[in-house]
């Protein structure tokens, strides 16, 4: 056993309150998402990017702006497309004159450059201009012209993409899908809440939050975080799962030998695991549980699974498939005979 | 920590006894029906013993009842896993897990009341093979395996068979039995050969001693009326050989009339009894039988058929000692009823005869004794049956004095008693060879002399004078 000595109930507890009164006061703001809500937290706290998947008018971009007004953090905005350079997300240098009429070169810094982006449509812009957020995402600094620029702290890409009007858009590449944490569906709410809205909404302008969070609850909920603890059987589980992804391996579930082209990466699993501790920390617990694992498969999973053209034939999708692994994959292990099951 | 410890030692002893009972069932099963086939097969092969294969089941049941504990204790997941799963199945959120990684602290009373998840083992289709392995096993056992196997496994009885069908020749060549019942035999033999097998060799060889015992009764009570006749034979022999003799010519008439009667009455009676004795006897003969006037030439005749008869029956007892019907002391028997019949014979003629000095003489000669050195007429053959050895048979040389050498050379031999010679009251000899042997009178003296003494004293007598 280590030495370690578990977060306790009174050094979680503050943190546990910022996240709470987050999310409720998010709830308050957007109705009837709750549980995208928390998953955009989790992906906050896990210090992810999140990539919105939905369709037009349900509420992605409202959800972006609640979230950086809530965490009194800068927010920016960028509409994606066909013609949009990466010199228009990450900024260029332009010629100007100084104040003595001098004239030099000077770094006039892109939309990148907050703590909040939500890159709009992001699959209208072109690959080229895809790509310029790839170095941002990963490490959080923009290298122009030789010279790297840091970005702010904290710094989360929110892309949405819409999932109809495929013509004329750029499917994101592989290797930048893996850069976000997340991928969240985005869907209509239901009728009774769709009446709320209507009711308590005029022009759809929710009401002023009562509460915001400052720098210091956010890096309280970092620095928690970050003493949040995996057990090894849960890690084991994690490894498990996206070991069950991959179709070339011997641990592969059947789904994904038939329908996968590839499985998920490394970093899923790294994703999964500080995905959990951001579920566990939310829960108020100090430990990451089975069932905080099994929360974010999903929206952790469901971009990095590429599915083959046979899947595509039987119109399997990746949601299908984690269920499945979900299904074939036990929390743990015990190895028993088929004959014997434990319920 | 206790609490939670355990729980997880109660999960895990659950889980050994469900591990260790399928894995008991799934051994034993196998082992049963080993133990069954291998019980079959080698109740094909031969009988083995039961007991030793039931003693072997069970020890291979115990054994591999611990067996399976020892593999289904290393089969069970680590107390980690357990650990883990019931961190799982009561919802602990990973710190039932943690406390066996770090301090959890003041967590620990958060950590729910345990409760154990449900065990189930599929049982049905391997407690199904075990149970037709203990009905093979059982079969393996009972089932007349071996009579299905060796039906065709025919026993070799051909050494028996053959053995009966000789004696069966045997009782048919001397008329013993009838030609048909000797085929109906055969045939019962012929029968039981080929019904013959290895399945159930005892109630063949039952019905095979059956057989033999029957034919050995008539082949024992062929020789019992032999034996008898063989009296009467010896009786009408001793009479006709005396009424041939020159002693018969001091008879006088009468004693003559009544021995032919009686002689006539005795063969009579000896043909209604034998037809064998017939078949040796002329019709003339028999006439003058029946007629009770029989000639020198006709005795003669008559002893030579008589002995011939005799002989017959003789063979026909040897072809059955030597096909085992009968035991060979059953001749003794004959030989010492013989010498019975002499007796009885001798007491006749001494009650029923007139001339009693004649009657002495009669049963004089009747005795056994008369001129042999062992028994039976002069003229017998000295052998028992066969030839004897002559091995060990050497005198012990005695050197005699020169005064007992000269009394040995004057003494001669004046005759041989037809019977053995009475030395009740004799003297013992004092001088000569027979120095210490009672003598009466000198007349003779008695010794034993056994069969294989019988090539020296045959030397001794036949002895040329000339060379004493």
């Amino acid at each position: 056993m280590s030495d370690t000595q578990l977060l306790q109930p009174a050094e979680l507890e503050p943190a546990v309150s910022v996240a709470q009164n987050f999310l409720c006061e998010l709830n308050k703001i957007l109705l009837g998402k709750e549980k995208l809500h928390k998953m955009v937290l989790v992906g906050l706290i896990s210090k992810g990017h999140i990539l919105l998947e939905g369709l037009p008018g349900v509420g992605k971009t409202a959800l972006v702006k609640a979230i950086g007004e809530l965490l009194n953090l800068n927010f920016n905005r960028v509409q994606f497309t066909p013609d949009l350079m990466p010199s228009d997300i990450l900024g260029t240098n332009i010629l100007q004159e100084t104040g003595s009429g001098k004239r030099e070169i000077v770094f006039q810094k892109g939309p990148i450059f907050t703590n909040i982006m939500l890159a709009d449509e992001i699959n209208r812009a072109s690959p080229k201009t895809q790509s310029a957020l790839l170095e941002a995402m990963q490490e959080f600094c923009v290298t122009l012209l030789g010279e790297t620029r840091e970005l702010p702290k904290p710094f989360f890409v929110l892309a949405s993409q819409n999932p109809i009007e495929m013509e004329g858009t750029y499917p994101i590449p592989e290797a930048q899908l893996d850069r976000f944490l997340f991928k969240l569906d985005v869907t209509n709410v239901n009728p009774d809440v769709l009446t709320e809205i209507i009711s308590t909404r005029r022009r759809g302008i929710p009401p002023k939050s009562e509460w915001s969070a400052n720098a210091n609850d956010i890096e309280l909920m970092f620095k928690t975080m970050e003493r949040i603890h995996l057990p090894k059987a849960v890690a084991n589980y994690i490894s498990r799962l996206v070991a069950g992804t991959h179709p070339n391996s011997g641990h592969a579930i059947d789904e994904a030998k038939k329908y996968l082209s590839y499985g998920a990466s490394p970093r899923a699993a790294i994703s999964l695991a500080e995905a959990s501790r951001a579920v566990a920390l939310i829960s108020g617990r100090p430990t990451v549980g089975f069932e905080d694992v099994n929360e974010v498969v999903h929206p952790v999973l469901n971009h990095r699974l590429i599915l083959n053209y046979r899947a595509k034939m039987d119109k399997v999708t990746t949601s299908q498939i984690i269920d499945k692994l979900l299904n074939d994959v036990d929390e743990v292990d015990l190895e028993l005979s088929s004959t014997i099951s434990v319920k | 920590m206790k609490k939670v410890n355990s729980h997880t030692r109660i999960f895990y002893k659950r889980l050994l006894l469900l591990e260790w009972n399928r894995r008991t069932v799934f051994y034993i099963s196998i082992w049963l029906f080993t133990v069954g086939l291998g019980t079959l097969v080698l109740r094909m092969l031969f009988v083995p013993n039961i007991k030793l294969l039931i003693n072997i089941l069970i020890v291979g049941t115990v054994l591999l009842t611990l067996f399976s504990f020892k593999i289904a204790r290393r089969s069970i997941p680590s107390f980690t896993k357990l650990n883990a799963y019931l961190d799982s199945y009561n919802g602990c959120g990973g710190l039932l897990l943690a406390k066996d990684e770090v301090r959890i602290g003041s967590w620990f009373n958060d950590i729910p009341a345990l409760s154990q998840p449900e065990l189930q083992w599929d049982y049905k289709r391997p407690v199904l093979i075990l149970v037709s392995s203990v009905i093979f096993c059982v079969f393996s056992f009972l089932s007349p395996v071996s009579s299905l196997i060796s039906q065709n496994k025919v026993l070799d009885i051909a050494d028996e068979v053959n053995s009966l069908e000789n004696q069966i020749d045997v009782l048919k060549d001397e008329e013993i039995i009838e030609e048909e019942d000797a085929v109906k035999l055969k045939d019962e033999l012929e029968r039981l050969q080929n019904s013959a097998v290895a399945v159930d060799p005892i109630k063949t060889w039952e019905s095979l001693d059956n057989m033999n015992r029957n034919l050995q009764q008539k082949a024992s009570e062929f020789t019992e009326n032999s034996i008898k006749q063989q009296e009467q034979i010896s009786n009408i022999e001793s009479l006709a050989e005396l009424l041939s003799s020159e002693q018969a010519e001091s008879l006088d008439a009468s004693t003559m009339t009544d021995a032919m009667r009686e002689l006539s009455k005795m063969m009579k009676e000896s043909m209604e009894q034998s037809r064998r004795l017939k078949n040796f006897i002329s019709d003339d003969l028999i006439k003058a039988i029946k007629a009770g006037n029989l000639s020198p030439k006709d005795l003669k005749m008559l002893k030579q058929s008589l002995a011939q008869s005799q002989k017959a029956v003789q063979d026909s007892i040897m072809k059955m000692i030597q096909n085992k019907m009968i035991d060979p002391r059953s001749m003794k028997i004959s030989k010492q009823a013989r010498k019975k019949s002499m007796q009885k014979l001798s007491e006749y003629l001494r009650k029923n005869c007139g001339n009693k000095k004649m009657c002495k003489r009669l049963s004089q000669c009747m005795r056994p004794g008369r001129g042999g050195v062992g028994r039976g007429r002069a003229d017998a053959d000295m052998n028992y049956l066969g030839e004897s050895n002559t091995t060990g048979a050497k005198f012990k040389p005695v050197v005699l004095p020169p005064a007992q050498m000269a009394d040995l050379r004057s003494s001669y031999q004046f005759g041989t008693s037809y019977t053995a010679p009475n030395t009740d009251g004799a003297e013992l000899s004092k001088s000569g060879a027979l120095t210490g042997v009672k003598v009466d009178g000198g007349a003779g003296y008695k010794h034993t002399l056994l069969p294989k003494h019988k090539k020296i004293i045959k030397e001794y007598f036949n002895r040329e004078r000339s060379n004493e």
